[in-house]
């Protein structure tokens, strides 16, 4: 393939799979309403606009496919077939075959796979009062634009001027502000040891430097900001065929899809919320007939909701099903001897144990969920973001869960703290105050241990120990007090050196295994500083004291 | 021969740029001189606010398609003189005859074929 049509296939690609997105969307949207003009007219024209660009293309199975699926279409457009679900699910397996059959075709495999002729059959069949002649017959061999000499592509400008770009390189520029930011900080060191006349004037110049600079780097943090819709409405399809596999009836609204988040944050909540969703339709929403026996919607109804709240994102996954059964969560949390006493448990702390590994309450281990990893997977990768859960449940009424994230992964507010010759940072969200270890206090065992503070026992770790930096300890040892999930810790420290937003890099191999650390930066002096990671350090904290006993 | 200026109108970028490359084989056409457009309504505002010698849309879009397009061009912009070939794709014969009948210069349909286009832009730009 020339190099033209090299770049304008990848297009069509890209472009092809936004359209294949649309269309299941629209499918699902017409199952639920099937008199929704609509809906129809954009599956219609998906087909057609796919159609279209293959046969430019030169993609004779890709047109034929696309052919006989418009057939079809036209047919349900005038009313000759009816919308059934049958219908709808040979549709959207259309779209999965469409799917295989783009990408294939365009790296130049247009090999006909058995499946998706057994589908075209399908299609066919279900289409054949009206169908005549094959299509290819229709199409006849012509000279195609695209076929025919060099000419430059124009610029691959999407849609109103949106471009598409490489995460990797979004990646790479903020790595670069923040180097240049370090080169700039020694810059900075080496013209205030110049005289003052020369001095003066690189200073000067060295401030509107600065303005630029962190314009530019508000930039880099804005282009990164996606909205979560897109992400969102892949799950319309999820609950559809999850539901449909259970024997339940769920359909997945959508709220807040225009909110945004930085796109590495989006990347990561596919896995939770899947997980999340999975739970909602298997243990959530209840068989249409029991539903309908309680006087609710036969349809389970799901609502994933994004909205930002003083600087973090938050997601909520809400289902109308059963609601948490504290009973069985119960029985279930005895059976695994994960309490004793649960007479005094509020619900809050009864439903915490959903996190816990290993719990499910599903009496059968099903496709959907129920094998024993979940909700405290999904609670760990959550917190891997710095992010937190929370639940809240009403029997018979349902189930919401949600996650808070900080609205960017890339940059942190931090609070920087010294021990020994090193410097940590302590995520600033985190952190609730500061102040000077009592003396009384000092002599702990193995480095962690118990404090006194305002009458409420805080439990502590002293960095220096953790991370086996030797040394002995300074005179005066400072605690800074931190927080996660209702639960608190000290972390004891040699110096407290104040807040610093710091560019987040990941961890090499070397560091990945390492507790209590999730990731690095670099600070202004050109110097490595790792971050520490609160809720890990505080599992540490709390399981430590119990091990001594 | 002075170099024209053309309105590209289709909402599938694919199409727009296969297009734009077979265009700029032609004589007197370069790319610095195609607009692109992405839906009808797109296009109204371009050819409101453009010169423009000819302008190729696709029929099937979203918001406003090639057809109402038409029909706002010649009557509530009044542009009678403005050259206008529709494009369809095999199978969509019907939307061709009434583009026609709206007051379409010519049409093409996809699969295009490069003489075709060559003949029809050549006519309609009277060269």
């Amino acid at each position: 393939m020339e190099i033209d049509r090299e770049a304008i296939a990848q297009v069509f690609l890209a472009e092809s799979e936004e359209h294949l997105h649309e269309m299941e969307e629209a499918l699902i949207a017409l199952e639920n309403s099937p008199e929704d003009q609509e809906s129809l007219q954009t599956i219609f024209r998906v087909v057609h606009t796919i159609k279209g660009n293959a046969s430019c293309l030169g993609f004779q199975y890709l047109t034929n496919f696309t052919h006989v699926l418009e057939d079809m279409l036209d047919q349900l457009r005038k009313r000759q077939i009816p919308v059934a679900t049958s219908l709808i699910t040979l549709l959207l397996q259309s779209v999965d075959a469409l799917r295989e059959i783009i990408p294939d075709t365009v790296s130049g495999n247009e090999s006909i796979q058995p499946a998706h002729s057994s589908l075209l059959n399908h299609l066919t069949g279900y289409a054949s009062p009206a169908l005549e002649a094959g299509p290819s017959n229709d199409l006849p061999e012509v000279e195609r634009v695209a076929e025919t000499g060099p000419a430059r592509p124009s610029h691959l400008l999407g849609r109103s001027g949106t471009l598409r770009i490489d995460i990797e390189k979004l990646d790479r520029m903020l790595t670069l502000t923040s180097e240049i930011s370090i080169a700039r900080e020694r810059l900075k060191q080496t013209v205030g040891k110049l005289d003052a006349r020369g001095g003066q004037e690189i200073l000067e110049a060295d401030l509107e430097v600065d303005r630029l600079y962190l314009e530019l780097q508000e930039m880099i943090m804005k282009i990164r900001m996606v909205p979560v819709g897109p992400i969102f409405r892949r799950y319309i399809r999820t609950v559809r065929d999850l539901a449909a596999t259970h024997g339940k009836l769920a359909r997945l609204d959508i709220e807040g899809a225009d909110v945004e988040a930085d796109t590495r944050v989006i990347e990561q909540l596919t896995d939770p919320l899947t997980h999340m969703i999975r739970n909602a339709i298997d243990h959530g929403i209840e068989p249409a007939e029991l539903r309908q026996s309680s006087g609710k919607d036969p349809c389970g109804r799901i609502t994933l909701r994004a909205c930002h709240d003083s600087g973090s994102i938050v997601i909520q996954l809400s289902d109308d099903g059963c609601g948490l059964n504290r009973k069985r969560i119960l029985e279930r949390a005895r059976l695994l001897r994960l309490i004793a006493d649960a007479s005094e448990m509020t619900d809050q702390e009864v439903f915490q144990l959903i996190f816990k590994p290993g719990f499910s309450t599903s009496e059968n281990v099903t496709d959907l969920s129920g094998r024993g990893i979940g909700m405290d997977v999904v609670r760990r990768n959550i917190e891997s973001l710095r992010g937190i859960v929370e639940l809240d449940s009403r029997e018979g009424e349902g189930t919401t869960i949600s996650i808070r994230l900080p609205l960017t992964l890339a940059i942190i507010d931090g609070f920087k703290v010294g021990v020994s010759r090193e410097t940590y940072i302590i995520p600033m969200e985190a952190v609730i105050e500061c102040l000077e270890m009592p003396e009384e206090a000092r002599n702990g065992p193995h480095g962690s241990g118990i404090i006194n503070l305002r009458e409420q026992p805080l439990p502590f770790i002293r960095l220096r120990d953790m991370f086996a930096l030797g040394s002995s300890s300074p005179d005066r040892e400072n605690i800074v007090v931190v927080q996660h999930n209702d639960k608190k810790v000290g972390i004891l420290v040699d110096a407290v050196l104040g807040e610093s937003q710091a560019v987040i890099k990941p961890l090499g191999k070397m560091f990945r295994g390492v507790s209590g650390i999730s990731g690095s930066t670099i600070l202004g002096n050109g110097a490595v500083a790792l971050i520490l990671d609160v809720p890990a350090l505080l599992r540490q904290a709390v399981a430590r004291p119990m091990e001594t006993i | 021969m002075s170099t024209k200026s053309l309105l590209v109108v289709d909402d599938s970028t694919t199409f727009r740029q296969l297009l734009c490359m077979s265009l700029v084989r032609l004589d007197g056409i370069t790319e610095d001189n195609i607009t692109q457009a992405f839906d009808g309504a797109d296009a109204l505002k371009k050819v409101q606010s453009g010169q423009f010698d000819l302008v190729l849309t696709d029929i099937k879009m979203p918001n406003m398609d090639g057809l109402e397009f038409v029909s706002k061009v010649r009557n509530e912009l009044n542009r009678k003189d403005l050259p206008i070939i529709i494009i369809s794709t095999k199978g969509a014969e019907d939307d061709i005859e009434r583009g026609m009948q709206m007051g379409a210069n010519g049409y093409l349909s996809k699969p295009i074929s490069m003489s075709q286009l060559r003949d029809l832009v050549t006519t309609l730009l009277g060269q």
